[in-house]
């Protein structure tokens, strides 16, 4: 297992980000699935060695984080997104990733070059490697952040919201490049079901700071078979409901003698285990 | 097969501060520089390192470029002056610009900058005293000034000036 | 063999070759030189007679030269003084570090201005304000939150302490320096102008052992207000800012900062995440 996390909690002052998780990841692609607050950014950053938990235990390839050598042998196998790109406005694309690459101890300056390259390459943005940041729109900064996770090409790849801003071009291309090395241990976050479904090999439904199912796309969504039907109006024990592309309405919850059950999409299993919270409004 | 709009287009994305387009400037003309400079310096290094001096050039002075005439030759112009400077740091590596002749391949180009209708011109050029050749080779082949020239071959500029004026007195006398 | 004199006179396959190989000599070498400056095509040949190896490593060579000469000046100069390429870029690539230069700058320049033209106790005034312009600035410089970068800079192997400590020390030196110049603007050039700096160093490395707990600003800002209540207090006392200069101040701001430097270097072994400041 790439990632062992035992009862990790994590609170900022009164808020509790995560409360007691517990989880395994191996290699493959796995989503990290949750609504805001759920506590995803907070898991992502403790193993990405950024953030130090309150308790619990936490072993990254083999390692404790909490050690400090283990934490920088950690770190030269790791890549990381963070949910914002921050980055120098005045650096051109190359400028900013040859930066990270340096601070990534690529200190021969023609194999870095070479590296460089080729990451920038990888998401498409050889076109704009000497434009300055400041002129990227939003996809463009996440695909440059994407660059510079790949760097070194790590064992491990934690990223944050990754296909955020991307169009469904640059999204197909991105699943690709994800999942090209499946002995490569990605864990990526996104609200977005249909990522996982295409992409996932596994799935981790997170809300509260707690696990609340992990298992294949096939598997989430077969969880929720019975719960989902099809019906022209509402009915009283659905606990949510919505008009869906052929005028009729979809609802889960507990379906009424006799209505006409649906098979469940990945998205309907979210939505019944993490309920109406799901479809709050993203704070983007 | 890239033209001299190319070229241009090329020289116009480098002033930019295209890394990509210097490149493939380098891609087309590092070859013939190389040869060129190899024939007035036979230390490969030095040609080498000239090399990358006269890129860098281009590179900063991409800007300067006056639109007019070949990208390759201004990127000779500039080549042949960064080959002074080194030569002035390591003197013993230059060739000597005088030498005999053998075969003789001379094009229109060359009779008219000479100022000269027909005839045998590379015979007449072969019996032209050495400092005549070298003067006529650094002024009209390299392309330098008088004064450049006559840095390089260590007399004055008005000195220069009047041997090439010889020469080409001497190259018309011995065609008339 | 003589002359073609059309347009689109090329020299043919031998003539070029006999140039390759440096049987052309003189005025023919010349003329297929000068050719060759007006023809792709006879470029194009020639590309093969150089041998690739040589062309890629000289071109290696151009694009490293390229490389250094596109980076800024200071870290170039850095570079010269033997700093490490991670730690001047480092060092250098935050917004944080100049704004907390100019930060420096400014300030000292206004306290220059203040004490030479507006203070009616010069002395009183420079102690007071002296040791908070390193406190500050250095608290810029040391914030994580004021490096847009950090996030991803976090997750690598570089000790981010190694850092956060480089850009305190370099702006923490230049604003002493800077405080020091503006003391020229006292009208005594007496002990005034030395008895700031334990002080300073004291209030500036209790703001560094305090941040990771508290955050850099609330750090910062605790550590000012107490220093301005102080000498408020001691003000009231009749005591005015001549304290400072007693043994006894001294000798507790050097045990202060002697403290806080080493409480410093025990925490910061076990610190170089991200944190919250």
């Amino acid at each position: 297992m790439t990632v062992q996390v035992r009862e990790l909690r994590k609170r900022f002052g009164r808020t509790t980000a995560l409360d007691g998780l517990t989880l395994d990841v191996g290699p493959g692609v796995t989503g990290l699935l949750g609504p805001n607050g759920a506590g995803k950014t907070t898991l992502l950053r403790v193993l990405a060695t950024v953030l130090a938990p309150d308790s619990g235990s936490v072993r990254v390839l083999g390692r404790d984080p909490g050690d400090p050598k283990e934490r920088t042998e950690i770190r030269r196998r790791l890549g990381y997104l963070p949910q914002e790109v921050g980055a120098y406005n005045g650096f051109s694309v190359r400028e900013f990733v040859d930066y990270v690459a340096v601070l990534k101890e690529h200190t021969d300056r023609k194999a870095r070059r070479a590296e460089v390259d080729r990451v920038i390459e990888l998401v498409d943005l050889t076109g704009q490697a000497y434009t300055r940041i400041k002129t990227l729109s939003g996809g463009m900064r996440r695909r440059l952040g994407l660059a510079t996770a790949y760097l070194g090409d790590p064992e491990l790849l934690v990223l944050d919201e990754p296909a955020v801003g991307l169009d469904p071009h640059q999204r197909l291309r991105f699943r690709e490049v994800v999942s090209a090395d499946p002995r490569r241990t990605v864990l990526l976050s996104t609200h977005q079901t249909e990522d996982v479904a295409a992409l996932c090999r596994e799935v981790v439904v997170v809300n509260e700071g707690r696990v609340l199912f992990r298992g294949s796309p096939a598997e989430l969504a077969a969880s929720a078979r019975g719960r989902v039907w099809r019906n022209d109006v509402r009915d009283p024990g659905a606990d949510l409901a919505w008009v869906a592309g052929d005028g009729s309405t979809r609802q889960i919850g507990d379906p009424p003698a006799g209505v006409e059950l649906v098979e469940p999409t990945v998205e309907d299993a979210y939505l019944v285990l993490v309920g109406a919270k799901a479809l709050e409004p993203a704070a983007v | 097969m890239r033209g001299p709009q190319d070229d241009a287009a090329l020289l116009r994305a480098v002033a930019d501060g295209d890394r990509s387009a210097l490149r493939a400037l380098y891609d087309a003309h590092a070859p013939w520089l190389v040869l060129r400079l190899t024939r007035r310096c036979h230390d490969p290094e030095l040609v080498d390192e000239v090399v990358q001096d006269t890129f860098l050039a281009v590179w900063r002075g991409a800007r300067r470029w006056d639109g007019r005439g070949e990208v390759a030759a201004w990127v000779w112009g500039i080549g042949v002056r960064r080959l002074l400077d080194a030569l002035r740091r390591r003197p013993q590596a230059a060739l000597p610009l005088v030498e005999g002749d053998t075969a003789l391949v001379v094009s229109a180009e060359e009779q008219v900058l000479l100022g000269i209708e027909h005839g045998d011109l590379g015979g007449a050029y072969a019996r032209l005293s050495p400092e005549l050749r070298a003067v006529l080779q650094a002024t009209v082949l390299d392309g330098l000034t008088s004064k450049e020239a006559g840095r390089l071959l260590g007399i004055p500029a008005g000195t220069v000036k009047t041997r090439v004026m010889r020469a080409k007195a001497a190259l018309r006398e011995d065609l008339a | 063999m003589t002359v073609t004199p059309a347009a689109g006179w090329h020299p043919d396959e031998p003539a070029l070759q006999d140039y390759v190989d440096g049987h052309l000599t003189g005025l023919s070498a010349g003329s297929v030189e000068a050719h060759v400056l007006g023809c792709p095509r006879c470029r194009a040949a020639l590309r093969t007679a150089v041998p690739a190896s040589r062309l890629d490593r000289t071109r290696d060579l151009l694009e490293d030269r390229l490389d250094q000469a596109a980076r800024p000046r200071p870290e170039r100069g850095l570079a010269r003084l033997g700093v490490d390429e991670a730690d001047a870029r480092a060092l250098l690539a935050a917004p944080s570090l100049r704004l907390a230069w100019t930060l420096a700058v400014v300030a000292a320049a206004l306290l220059g201005l203040l004490l030479a033209e507006a203070a009616t106790r010069p002395d009183a005034v420079f102690l007071l304000v002296a040791p908070l312009l390193p406190l500050a600035t250095t608290a810029v410089a040391f914030a994580p939150a004021l490096d847009p970068a950090f996030a991803i800079v976090a997750a690598t192997p570089y000790r981010t302490v190694r850092l956060l400590l480089a850009r305190s020390l370099a702006v923490g030196l230049t604003s002493v320096v800077a405080v020091a110049l503006a003391a020229l603007a006292l009208p005594d050039r007496d002990v005034t102008a030395v008895v700031w700096l334990l002080p300073a160093a004291a209030l500036t490395l209790l703001v560094l052992v305090l941040a990771p707990q508290l955050g850099t600003a609330p750090a910062a800002a605790g550590v000012a207000a107490a220093w301005v209540a102080l000498n408020g207090v001691l003000e009231r006392r009749g005591l005015g800012m001549d304290w400072v200069e007693g043994a006894a101040a001294q000798g507790i701001s050097a045990v202060l900062a002697a403290a806080a430097l080493a409480a410093l270097v025990h925490q910061w072994a076990g610190l170089d995440r991200g944190g919250r400041a």
